[in-house]
């Protein structure tokens, strides 16, 4: 599912954020991604999201080269890639309906389809009184829900989310790893950074440590197929 | 369920709001401009049509002994005029006109018969092909010695040359206010890919083409230039409606009143919608240029 062979990564003339970085994570496993802040843990979720593009080292995602990969063919690959931004990034203009159903219209799905998944979706990640309320107008914690339910509405094989329990409190943080742990279940390969140890102590998913740039496999989970 | 929101704010950009006034000022200059010079182009049509069927012929006075009057030699040309096939009419013009039209450079107190004025004979012609001037003019020489053909042909050069000159100014005007009102679409546009790069770097990253992004502001730019198109057509529409009412208040037999044909009409109503469609596509590739800039 997701390769990375001696990955480096820069931003412009600056120094390597992330040097030598090789692993792989097999289709439908869990992963959690820890290390201290500036460790490299968003720039590492930015090539698995096709942000950016390595200074060096191959990376392979679904079986394509995405380092060398036309910038036209790059949709397709995203579409099949799910994100939770740390910072959300909903769009605030329009609704919390409207930042969900962006994926799927996207991809050209006929407006009924939309209406029925997203409305259900919305429903279920409690926000369904919401579903006409712009983002600003929302708590952050509601805002995190939207941001996720962009991110699985369109059943993406990869799913990424960068701290995405950063803003709820642990009841909300569990009930959300739950949410990724039922993805998971569908087939979905998930991606989580996070700093949160309790929740690395609760489930049992293999963590991969970034320290100053460079990856170290800490633990392998017992359910990692 | 309302119909989706605009995913980008673009209507609500101050450069996008300014866009349709800025468009409307340069249809409205356009049509105007391009209205005077299909009716210049067809007056002067017109123009050289008539002269093109007309022709003057000129009997200089009698000034040497041993010729016949100048009457008798006017008689003798006519004459010669009225038998010669393809021609229509002949009409000898009297000394009196002849002394008018140049009573602005010699006064009003002009006695023809003080001045060895020439005589005009004014020929229209039924085909103008029919009539070989450069043969008649020589058998007008033979019979009338002096006698001369002008075909005004100098006044049909000077007018053609006039309304090139004029048509070309106007064709570069035209070219002129295109380029600004593109370059007014390539600004708005660049503005408004700069003002929402953080909109269209999230659309990008959950599957987006650049293709979906540039519809966004080619709809923006289509919506924005018919309102400002429309706006300055019918202004320039009801400018010439108002020019063509005073024109024909003129009294003034040398002015013709403006008048557009249907065909002009027809050109005149094409205007929007062309400046709207060259409006969409420079939106469309000022946008597609900016985003393969981006990742």
């Amino acid at each position: 599912m997701v390769r990375f062979e001696n990955v480096g990564m820069r931003y412009g003339a600056g120094p390597e954020v992330l040097s030598d970085v090789t692993f792989t994570l097999p289709p439908g496993s869990f992963h959690f991604v820890t290390g201290a802040s500036g460790a490299g843990k968003s720039s590492l979720l930015k090539l698995m999201y096709l942000a950016h593009r390595p200074s060096r080292g191959f990376i392979t995602l679904f079986s394509r080269d995405v380092t060398r990969v036309p910038r036209k063919e790059l949709p397709e690959l995203r579409r099949r890639i799910g994100v939770v931004f740390q910072d959300f990034r909903l769009i605030e203009h329009i609704s919390a309906f409207d930042n969900v159903a962006l994926p799927l219209r996207i991809a050209g799905s006929r407006e009924d389809v939309v209406r029925k998944h997203v409305t259900e979706l919305l429903s279920w990640v409690g926000l369904k009184e919401h579903l006409h309320s712009r983002p600003p107008t929302l708590s952050g914690g509601q805002q995190q829900r939207i941001a996720i339910a962009r991110a699985v509405i369109a059943h993406p094989n990869l799913l990424l989310a960068d701290e995405p329990t950063g803003n709820v409190d642990d009841t909300i943080a569990v009930r959300l790893l739950y949410l990724f742990e039922e993805l998971n279940r569908m087939g979905t390969t998930v991606v989580i950074a996070t700093h949160n140890k309790s929740l690395l102590s609760r489930f049992s998913h293999s963590v991969l440590h970034l320290d100053d740039g460079e990856l170290t496999v800490l633990s392998q989970a017992s359910d990692a197929r | 369920m309302s119909p989706p929101s605009a995913v980008l704010p673009l209507s609500r950009e101050s450069s996008t709001r300014l866009l349709p006034w800025i468009i409307g000022v340069m249809v409205y200059l356009a049509a105007i401009i391009l209205a005077g010079a299909m009716i210049l182009a067809s007056a002067a049509a017109d123009w050289s049509r008539e002269l093109t069927a007309t022709f003057t012929v000129q009997i200089p006075s009698t000034q040497a002994s041993g010729e016949a009057p100048t009457e008798e030699r006017l008689k003798t040309a006519a004459l010669l005029l009225r038998e010669t096939p393809g021609v229509k009419a002949v009409q000898i013009i009297p000394a009196e006109v002849t002394a008018l039209s140049l009573e602005p450079w010699l006064g009003a107190n002009l006695e023809p018969r003080d001045l060895p004025l020439p005589r005009l004979i004014d020929v229209q012609v039924a085909d103008v092909d029919e009539v070989d001037r450069e043969a008649l003019a020589e058998r007008l020489e033979n019979e009338v010695p002096g006698a001369a053909l002008d075909s005004h042909d100098y006044w049909r050069g000077q007018i053609s040359s006039l309304v090139r000159a004029l048509e070309l100014l106007a064709t570069i005007v035209i070219a002129l206010i295109g380029f600004s009102a593109i370059a007014a679409v390539v600004f708005a546009t660049r503005s408004g890919v700069a003002v929402h790069r953080d909109v269209i770097e999230v659309l990008h990253l959950i599957g987006a083409t650049d293709a979906y992004v540039a519809e966004q502001f080619q709809r923006q730019a289509f919506r924005t230039s018919i309102i400002g198109s429309v706006m300055g057509s019918v202004l320039a529409v009801l400018t010439l409606v108002a020019l063509n009412r005073m024109a024909k208040n003129l009294d003034a037999a040398l002015l013709s009143a403006p008048t557009l044909a249907t065909w002009h009409w027809i050109v005149l109503a094409v205007v929007p919608f062309f400046a709207s469609l060259i409006a969409t596509v420079t939106a469309r590739r000022t946008v597609l240029r900016a985003l393969r800039r981006m990742p």
